[in-house]
């Protein structure tokens, strides 16, 4: 039940401050589930960030349902999904009925506009954290080839990230078979 | 009626490979063209106001067209259609990949899956740098980045309070 309640809290929060959508809001439910609570560590985290990259449906809900799951089963990974989404949804829709009239889009957009800015340094400051930890397991060289390619295929070219990581997972596949390892 | 609508969300969840930037094309699609629920210039100004608050992007535009059409009723149907697929293909997925993870290609994937998030992450760090540029300036739209990016990974301040810090700024930047 303790457990329950704090996967509640922690979504909550990520939910409420969860601009940006999707993949965007990874650093802070890393910050709740791998920093403050320690529910999973850095590279199940990077697993369940792929994993909801590669799903159709949301990311947000899927990211959340996984860290849930993990920690109380099937319950747990209900109680973090809707944590995560209910309350914008009826804080967008309350919005929408009541004050739609009453809060311009420049007033919106001039409050967005700067959180968006901030939104990139806290990805800027995993993605350098994640950078220093493949160290560890890979060149230099393979590492800035790879993360390069996969920003240049998704930015410029609008591939979506799912087929960048399937084509990664079918090379990794073919290389196997070719070198005849077991697999 | 009702039962058209969670069927549509239903649908779009299931099959669209996510994001909000793909959600918005789709659900206008279906909530303005076959359902006729919202007309062009309604969502129109829906979506200038969903970017502009937290949280899921396709579910925040799914619960107000159930709430719009079919009142709380309708929110709580487009809710649960919206959020039950993730839910479902999550643990699927996941229990999949951990039942895989001894395996030795589980293994060389996990090797190269770090720098392939850090080059999604970076396609959206540039892309919101960007947006905020062109909201700001190039000088105060960096200035923000690398003072965000200061507190947040040299002097560990919470996520959250950097957020609230951006968003008073906005707001007094209005008001001034």
């Amino acid at each position: 039940m303790k457990e329950l309640l704090e996967l509640f809290i922690s979504f909550l929060r990520v939910g409420m401050f969860g601009y940006g959508g999707g993949s965007a809001v990874a650093p802070l439910i890393h910050k709740e589930a791998v920093e403050k609570r320690g529910w999973i560590n850095d590279d199940e985290f990077i697993d369940i960030v792929a994993i909801a990259n590669s799903l159709p449906g949301a990311s947000m809900v899927e990211m959340s349902t996984a860290v849930g799951y993990k920690i109380k089963g099937i319950l747990g990974g209900i109680v973090a999904a809707f944590s995560i989404t209910l309350p914008s949804m009826i804080a967008f829709t309350i919005v929408m009925v009541f004050l739609n009239d009453l809060v311009s889009e420049e007033v919106l957009n001039a409050v967005t506009v700067p959180v968006l800015a901030v939104v990139a340094a806290l990805m800027f400051s995993l993605s350098k954290k994640f950078f220093i930890q493949s160290k560890k397991e890979l060149s230099l060289v393979v590492i800035v080839l790879v993360s390069i390619a996969s920003f240049l295929l998704i930015y410029f070219l609008g591939i979506h990230p799912s087929l960048v990581i399937i084509a990664m997972v079918a090379y990794v596949f073919i290389s196997q078979v070719l070198r005849g390892k077991k697999i | 009626m009702i039962w058209r609508l969670v069927l549509e969300i239903l649908m779009i969840v299931f099959f669209t490979f996510g994001g909000g930037a793909v959600f918005i094309p789709m659900f206008e699609k279906t909530l303005v063209e076959s359902l006729g629920i919202f007309t062009p210039v309604t969502y129109t100004s829906i979506i200038a106001v969903v970017n502009s608050l937290p949280g899921v992007t396709g579910g925040k535009i799914a619960s107000y067209a159930g709430f719009f059409s079919y009142g709380w009723i309708g929110f709580i149907l487009a809710s649960l259609a919206f959020i039950v697929p993730g839910i479902i293909m999550m643990v699927v997925a996941y229990k999949f990949v951990n039942r895989m993870k001894q395996s030795r290609i589980m293994k060389d994937i996990s090797l190269y899956i770090k720098p392939i998030v850090v080059g999604i992450f970076l396609s959206i760090i540039v892309k919101f740098l960007d947006l905020s540029i062109q909201g700001l300036g190039w000088i105060e739209g960096i200035v923000i980045f690398v003072v965000a990016f200061y507190l947040l990974d040299q002097k560990k301040v919470q996520p959250i309070l950097v957020i609230i810090m951006a968003i008073i700024y906005g707001v007094i930047k209005i008001n001034i």
